[in-house]
């Protein structure tokens, strides 16, 4: 799919607010955003920083989407676990799905391989996102987001994002 | 001055309805006690990212001023903030840090802040003005400045590790303090 549509349907539903750290499978998306207005889109130092900027959007009443590298999950499960799945803060989460498709990459093997098993271990929703988002889809996740105020996150897989 | 009086003071100096976002453990309890508002946002875990969760509100509410409520063990688990704040320059920030060079909920073990000057960072990384305070009378005129003055303000303040009693801990559901805050926008 093609990122500005992406970004695009993604603005459309609500979400005005736009933090994270890049990851290679991320970059289309990356390019689109970085266009904008830093009001609009802060590109965080650590994934952790992008959760905690994330939850002050939201308490100051914006809807928002973080994005990061599977790698990055790893350094902000605590900050999940503290923040927004407690204090019920809704985001979008977008996480590359490094691994499974990196055989020459060890340093993404083991998290590739343990990625879903975080999700599931820690009662996050999510699903694959493998370049398909029908309004439909997006309407569900947006639903989720408003009524049980819990972030839902989104495996972008490679090439997934063009 | 110790870690109470210096909120007290601030609390006490406050102008109105500037929305608070407190560092996890002591500060928040000890601002707790002092006076329990709407306006204040506490996390209870999420050590490093008060100042995080601050710059959201601010950059999304550029009509209030929001002040963090920092530590010197927070804010030294999360320097890249400093790094964020001053690139991004909300002007509507106050950065406060409360330097009792421990980690003060833990039992005060001693950080690195002493070996570090915190004030100089935020200076090179951006602020706009940036202060390193001892005593109650400056802090309560550099304070005063800064709820009217353009930021990003960073204020170091020393205080000792002298606690008398040690705080409650909050007695509201994160759910709950986060409902309250948002109502207070």
């Amino acid at each position: 799919m093609k990122a500005s549509d992406f970004f695009n349907s993604l603005v459309k539903s609500g979400f005005l607010f736009f933090t994270g750290v890049p990851c290679s499978y991320l970059a289309p998306l990356c390019e689109v955003l970085n266009q904008k207005d830093r009001s609009f889109h802060v590109p965080a130092a650590r994934e952790d920083i992008a959760v905690g900027l994330a939850a002050g959007a939201y308490l100051a009443g914006r809807l928002p989407v973080i994005y990061m590298p599977n790698s990055g999950l790893g350094y902000c499960l605590e900050a999940f676990a503290s923040l927004p799945l407690i204090y019920y803060i809704p985001a979008l989460v977008l996480v590359s799905y490094r691994g499974p498709a990196d055989q020459g990459c060890e340093e993404h093997l083991m998290m590739g391989k343990h990625t879903e098993d975080l999700f599931k271990t820690f009662h996050m929703k999510y699903s694959v996102f493998r370049g398909e988002l029908t309004a439909s889809r997006l309407k569900k996740i947006k639903q989720y987001l408003v009524e049980q105020e819990l972030p839902y996150f989104l495996l972008i897989t490679k090439g997934a994002l063009e | 001055m110790n870690r109470l009086e210096a909120i007290r003071l601030i609390i006490d100096n406050l102008s109105g309805d500037e929305l608070i976002i407190h560092a996890n453990g002591a500060i928040s309890r000890e601002s707790f006690i002092c006076r329990d508002r709407k306006e204040n946002f506490y996390l209870l875990g999420s050590m490093g990212l008060a100042s995080s969760v601050a710059l959201g509100v601010a950059l999304k509410q550029p009509g209030r001023r929001v002040i963090v409520m920092d530590g010197d063990g927070n804010i030294l688990m999360g320097l890249a903030n400093l790094a964020l704040i001053g690139a991004l320059q909300p002007e509507n920030l106050i950065h406060l840090v409360l330097d009792n060079q421990a980690y003060g909920t833990t039992g005060n073990q001693p950080t690195i802040s002493p070996y570090l000057p915190l004030y100089q960072i935020a200076q090179v990384a951006g602020y706009r003005e940036s202060y390193i305070i001892e005593h109650e009378d400056k802090l309560k005129k550099v304070f005063t400045k800064s709820l009217s003055n353009l930021g990003p303000f960073f204020i170091q303040i020393r205080v000792s590790q002298e606690v008398s009693l040690p705080p409650p801990r909050i007695p509201y559901s994160a759910q709950a303090i986060k409902d309250r805050f948002m109502d207070a926008l």
